[in-house]
């Protein structure tokens, strides 16, 4: 670009630079094209005045403007670091004057103040691509790095079809979730009380139940009269000819007392565990049990029933989908919110180590 | 559609497929099988359990 220009710095929590560069049009009058990291804003001189000093209003304050309502984004010193081309005035490097930015993207507000002098812009946020056009430049801008103080955020099309879509999806899997806990399904195929064996290490064998389909799952449900003790129980599943298929165990334990916060109980007297079985068949379950009231096993011939239900729809793999899939929602809704984070976490930071 | 949302609803669709099977088949459950017998257990082969919690931390004073 062949305009006049100038370089300026901000001193601050990390030196900033950015071009600024004089326009002038005979109907229009002058203007600033500012640019910063890739990104352009163009101002232009105002003499509205604001509702507010911005030098002593804090971070974040609203200043009006006219109709228009600018949040105070930063203050700092500018300070002239070269100048070409015809200017309006004699800069000098090193010219320093105090500047504060007001924003209400796309659109900002800034004030300069040079000894007694106040000057007032107002301006917009400019994409890059529509500036080089304006100046028929051909090639395309690079892209601006970082977040912009007056930078707007603009959703994709992608984004919004997105979010509609996570929404839609964790609703049906939020929907499938409670229909399959109010309609668990299933059919009650087995159930016995048993005694868990008194001898050391004795087990106890449940009577035959059978499985009509391949990969059944079955939801075994086990209670124990447990107080103040537990019962862990190990389970074998054998088939006909008494040859161990598969594993699997559970444990309750239920605890009350009361100590300096009050009565308090713990656990429960019922646990269940999931098990497929593969293939259709009579099977029996074989019970190892240990417990007892002590931290060691001293107790195992307690009673405790055990119950079957088969074709059981477990809940895990639509509550998995549903808290996936509104994870998801919630990041892309919060897209805005994140970008908002990053547009004021410079600034913020800022005043923090000024602190 | 845009190519990001097709492979965007493309993951939700499968998402949904892993669920419905997941529900019907178990996938990942403890599953028992003829074909993958487990070894005879001789007493209990599991190791011996104990029990820890607040229980205990209230018997023990702690």
């Amino acid at each position: 670009m062949t305009a006049p220009k100038v370089k300026a710095k901000e001193y601050g929590w990390g030196t900033e630079w950015w071009d600024e560069f004089l326009l002038y049009s005979p109907e229009q009058g002058y203007a600033w094209l500012v640019r910063e990291n890739g990104h352009y804003t163009l101002l232009r001189p105002t003499k509205i005045r604001p509702s507010r000093d911005p030098f002593r209003a804090g971070q974040k304050t609203t200043i009006k403007l006219g109709e228009e309502r600018f949040q105070v984004y930063d203050t700092g010193d500018a300070v002239l670091d070269e100048a070409e081309g015809e200017l309006t005035w004699i800069a000098k490097p090193g010219d320093t004057v105090k500047a504060v930015d007001c924003i209400t993207p796309p659109r900002i507000f800034t004030v300069e103040k040079s000894g007694q002098e106040l000057e007032y812009f107002v301006g917009s946020y400019v994409d890059p691509q529509e500036v080089y056009e304006a100046f028929g430049l051909k090639e395309t801008p690079p892209a601006p790095s970082g977040i912009y103080a007056c930078q707007p955020f603009i959703s994709s099309p992608s984004l919004e079809q997105c979010k509609r879509w996570s929404v839609a999806f964790a609703a049906a899997f939020l929907g499938l979730f409670l229909h399959a806990m109010l309609f668990p399904g299933g059919t009650h195929i087995f159930s016995q009380d048993l005694t868990s064996s008194s001898e050391p290490q004795g087990m106890v064998t449940t009577e035959p139940f059978t499985i009509t389909r391949p990969d059944t799952i079955c939801r075994v449900d086990v209670d124990a009269p447990v107080s103040n003790s537990w019962l862990w129980l190990g389970f074998d599943v054998l088939d006909e000819t008494g040859l161990d298929v598969g594993e699997f165990s559970t444990q309750v334990d239920y605890y009350y007392g009361s100590d300096s916060e009050g009565s308090w109980t713990e656990g429960g007297t019922h646990d269940s565990a999931l098990i497929k079985i593969a293939d259709p068949g009579t099977y029996r379950l074989r019970v190892a049990a240990e417990g007892g009231s002590g931290e060691v096993s001293d107790q195992v011939s307690m009673p405790f029933s055990v119950r079957i239900r088969a074709d059981y729809k477990p809940l895990r793999y639509y509550l998995i989908a549903f808290l996936l899939t509104a994870g998801l929602a919630v990041l892309l809704f919060s897209k805005k919110a994140m970008f908002e984070c990053r547009r004021w976490s410079p600034v913020l930071e800022d005043d923090d180590d000024d602190d | 559609m845009t190519t990001k949302t097709f492979f965007f609803v493309l993951f939700l669709t499968g998402l949904l497929v892993f669920s419905v099977l997941g529900t019907r088949y178990g996938i990942g459950l403890t599953e028992a099988s003829k074909e993958d017998p487990k070894n005879v257990r001789e007493g209990t082969a599991q190791p011996g359990h104990s029990r820890a919690g607040r229980f205990w931390l209230f018997r023990s004073g702690k």
